[in-house]
């Protein structure tokens, strides 16, 4: 199953500044020209639409632990409105980190892909809220000790426990786009897409955008 | 706020910055010497007015310094993470030494920030040296504003006043088998007190 990993960046100028990126290879990790698409809504009232999105092709050698190793092509795509990085992957990565790192680090200084998406703890809630299923949720208590799915069924009891209030340490929702299950999962301040049918994954991401990334007019 | 009683975790919110910074002022250091001697003198010369002048000596430049400077009201208390097994876990050893061990170039450190009820504003500014990242997990309240460039979390008409943290801090650029220590510096933006300071140590 294909994933999609959101990251939030900085790119000052405009997504123009991106294609720089292409210029950006080495020994062992190249990226390809960069193309720039139109993106149009999927979701109701998507904030977005019209945003240029500028993707291209990541590749590299893959190390393995006992030799040999693997080439692992990776497609990336910047937005210029919600200043979202996405890397898709085909297969399972054992980093995303390590590519993260070395983008950032072949980059110039002004330039910068972060872990975490660093988003309103209260409007991750809402969003996770409207998923079809939770499949699984942790959360970290006031000591830094977390709290399972199976603890906070108890907790959840408490008339003092606000569930909201608490930052998310790990969830792993389902969502739905005509037929198509979507999972998705946020996890150390990250949020990945799984799904096989790319429209399903480019609606998902909107719904992100729009519910959680936008301007909320507060 | 004024008039209305605090609660204990926020007295305590306050109390322990104060206590802080004014035991490095100057003018606790005389005002500790000079009530010293007072103190001896009094013993020595059997009299009560000058041993409650001794006392005044103490406790009048302390509170002139609280009401002068007040108030004194971000707490923050962060617990580094570590992982057991698999399973993270509060490291309590690192804690109690005011310290964060980076292991393979990165630490977790989740905490509870109380700021005092007197406060209706505040800014906190996490800084590290430029080798390293440090990220906010999310940003915690509506009211609140995070600048991700200068590290910045702010509000400005606060109606929480006890929140959860968590923040990620990393090496830029991570080379196996470095020792360093840098710090991990937590002020109050207003006025750039420091509010606390971790150690960021590779081991």
């Amino acid at each position: 199953m294909g994933s999609s990993s959101l990251r939030r960046t900085r790119i000052p100028g405009n997504g123009q500044r991106f294609r720089e990126l292409s210029d950006l290879s080495t020994n062992g990790f190249s990226l390809s020209d960069v193309d720039e698409r139109t993106v149009g809504g999927l979701c109701d009232g998507y904030p977005f639409d019209g945003q240029s999105a500028y993707s291209g092709l990541i590749e590299y050698s893959e190390d393995a632990m006992w030799g040999g190793g693997r080439e692992i092509e990776l497609e990336f795509q910047f937005r210029d409105q919600s200043n979202l990085f996405i890397l898709d992957a085909e297969v399972d990565l054992p980093s995303v980190e390590s590519v993260i790192q070395r983008l950032n680090s072949l980059s110039s200084d002004d330039v910068k892909i972060y872990r975490s998406l660093t988003v309103h703890r209260e409007r991750l809630w809402d969003f996770l809220n409207n998923a079809d299923k939770i499949i699984d949720l942790t959360l970290i208590g006031d000591q830094g000790t977390e709290i399972s799915f199976e603890e906070l069924d108890s907790e959840l009891h408490e008339p003092e426990f606000e569930i909201e209030q608490y930052p998310i340490e790990s969830a792993t929702v389902v969502f739905s786009y005509e037929g198509e299950q979507i999972l998705t999962r946020y996890t150390d301040g990250a949020l990945s897409v799984h799904s096989d049918v790319s429209e399903a994954t480019e609606y998902l991401v909107q719904l992100f955008e729009r519910d959680v990334i936008a301007d909320s007019g507060d | 706020m004024a008039g209305e009683l605090l609660s204990i975790a926020h007295l305590r919110a306050e109390f322990r910055p104060f206590l802080s910074e004014y035991k490095s002022s100057i003018l606790a250091w005389g005002s500790g010497l000079l009530g010293t001697i007072l103190w001896i003198a009094s013993s020595v010369l059997s009299s009560t007015p000058v041993a409650v002048s001794a006392a005044g000596m103490y406790i009048v430049p302390a509170v002139g310094y609280y009401v002068a400077y007040r108030p004194f009201g971000i707490q923050i208390d962060l617990t580094p993470i570590t992982t057991v097994d698999g399973e993270k876990e509060p490291d309590k050893v690192a804690e109690s030494r005011d310290e964060a061990i980076l292991r393979e170039g990165e630490c977790e450190l989740r905490g509870g920030v109380t700021i005092s009820e007197r406060l209706n504003s505040f800014i906190i500014q996490f800084s590290v040296p430029d080798d390293i990242r440090i990220e906010l997990r999310d940003i915690p309240c509506s009211e609140h504003d995070y600048d991700a460039e200068k590290n910045i979390l702010r509000a400005d008409d606060v109606s929480v006043y006890r929140f959860s943290i968590v923040l990620l801090v990393y090496f830029e650029e991570y080379v196996d088998g470095q020792t360093y220590e840098y710090p991990l510096k937590i002020r109050d933006g207003e006025d750039g007190k420091s509010i606390q300071s971790i150690d960021l140590v590779t081991r």
